[in-house]
């Protein structure tokens, strides 16, 4: 009928008016993002409480955007003394995650690192050798 | 004059501008929190109780910008422009009645004298929209123009159907004479059309070709800034304001009320339904093709007030006594 659509509209535009906001308040309340979000990277450590890095490389070779850099100790190469992130280059792809074979490396869920300063956002996963577990994020 | 008329007249002034100063405020508050929520958004929320303080800043901040004028702009005609547009919009407000006896100018042609100064605000619109020397004031004034002129006629002969039922322009007379049953139920024919016509007379949604946001920027006033914008939202609020004072007063009974004490309460009440609709219908619509917004009038609402107009007048002669 002639007029129906309209006020098929304005029923729909007023279930919306008394139903609750979908818009976050996003500054004031933070919201984790999925599980399955890519955000920054973190070093995961055994029982030791070492990194639980390999040095093996693979995910520096899988990394499409030279974002990673290691260091391997001259005396146990299957030990890092350094592991480098400089996040200003990371593309969020996941490759390093997904690509390392001991699982030493995972998402933070923190995804709020914007800065005015190019060098706060090279992080330090691994420096001496031990992990410096910087940039890993406690979130409620 | 004596004495006691000038104080009237001065406090009446007075109190109108503060009244479309208020309206402004809240009505550009409260469209933008019930829009938000009609889009699931939350609307001004940070400024005081739910966004309140956000129109006074929004003020201080107009009021204090700079006023910018293009170079190819008509110096003086770009200067009257704004009021051009607010002088016959406020000034329409004059003859406005709250309750019987209580306005400004009880007038015995009030709603002639609302219809005349209404009919100014196309001559304003194109003022502004040739002034500014940009295409988009111009062709959102040229929009305006024809808008307001095609639907000016259907809106008339809808209140010109009310005018012969109550037998007087007097707006006091009009609303004493719904005590009983509202012209809404007597006259729905004349009621659609003439809330159509108002939609559009003030340029609200889905008539809002003069402004037309996605197409036009802001139309006609594109190009000013500061307070003259101000100058310009400020008469379109009066006119909203006016528009819905209207529909209320013709149609809705004004400050009467079925089973209860005659009140400017009921009156202020159904204004303030009539102007949300008008947002409920901003945040629903989708704006008219050019096109079929001048077919809509000439077409369709002309001749339908034509029609009803025929038959009020019909009705009123063979029924004196009901009609």
């Amino acid at each position: 009928m002639f007029g129906s659509g309209l006020l098929k509209g304005l029923g729909i535009t007023l279930r919306h008016a008394l139903g609750r906001p979908v818009t976050e308040l996003y500054p004031f309340e933070h919201k984790n993002p999925p599980a399955n979000s890519r955000t920054f990277i973190a070093m995961h450590v055994n029982e030791e409480g070492a990194p639980a890095c390999r040095a093996c490389n693979t995910c520096i070779v899988g990394c499409p955007d030279r974002v990673l850099k290691l260091v391997k100790d001259p005396d146990d190469p299957k030990r890092a003394v350094e592991f480098v992130v400089n996040s200003g280059r990371c593309t969020y792809c996941g490759l390093c995650v997904e690509n390392c074979p001991f699982d030493a490396l995972y998402f933070t869920q923190d995804y709020e690192r914007a800065t005015r300063d190019k060098g706060a956002l090279i992080y330090h996963l691994i420096e001496d050798g031990a992990c410096t577990h910087e940039g890993e994020v406690d979130r409620p | 004059m004596s004495a006691a008329m000038w104080i009237h007249a001065l406090l009446w002034l007075v109190g109108l501008l503060l009244l479309i100063a208020v309206v402004t405020v809240m009505g550009v508050w409260w469209e933008r929190k019930f829009i938000g929520h009609l889009q699931r958004r939350r609307g001004p929320l940070h400024h005081g109780f739910h966004g309140l303080l956000q129109l006074p800043a929004d003020m201080v901040k107009m009021i204090s910008k700079e006023d910018i004028v293009p170079d190819s702009a008509d110096p003086w005609l770009f200067q009257i422009g704004p009021l051009m547009v607010v002088v016959p919009a406020i000034a329409a407000m004059a003859a406005l009645m709250f309750a019987p006896g209580f306005g400004l100018l009880d007038m015995n042609h009030g709603l002639f004298y609302i219809f005349a100064f209404q009919t100014l605000l196309p001559l304003g619109f194109a003022v502004i929209g040739w002034s500014c020397a940009s295409k988009f004031t111009l062709i959102g004034a040229l929009r305006a123009a024809a808008q307001l002129i095609s639907y000016e006629i259907p809106m008339l002969l809808a209140a010109l159907g009310v005018v012969v039922a109550a037998g007087s322009m007097r707006l006091t007379d009009i609303i004493n004479a719904q005590a009983g049953v509202w012209y809404i139920f007597k006259e729905p024919l004349g009621f659609a059309i003439f809330g159509i016509a108002v939609l559009a007379e003030m340029n609200r949604t889905p008539f809002d070709l003069p402004e037309a946001e996605s197409e036009l920027v802001a139309g006609y006033q594109t190009e000013y800034s500061g307070m003259k914008f101000g100058f310009v939202q400020l008469a379109e609020y009066s006119v909203l304001f006016t528009g819905s004072y209207l529909v209320s007063a013709l149609f809705l009974g004004g400050w009467n009320m079925p089973f209860l004490p005659a009140s400017p309460l009921w009156l202020l009440l159904k204004i303030v339904a009539c102007m949300t609709m008008t947002m409920w219908f901003r945040g629903t619509f989708p704006r008219l093709r050019v096109d079929s917004l001048m077919s809509l009038s000439w077409k369709w609402l002309l001749p339908i007030a034509l029609v009803n107009i025929m038959a009020v007048a019909a009705l009123a002669l063979a029924l004196p006594g009901i009609y």
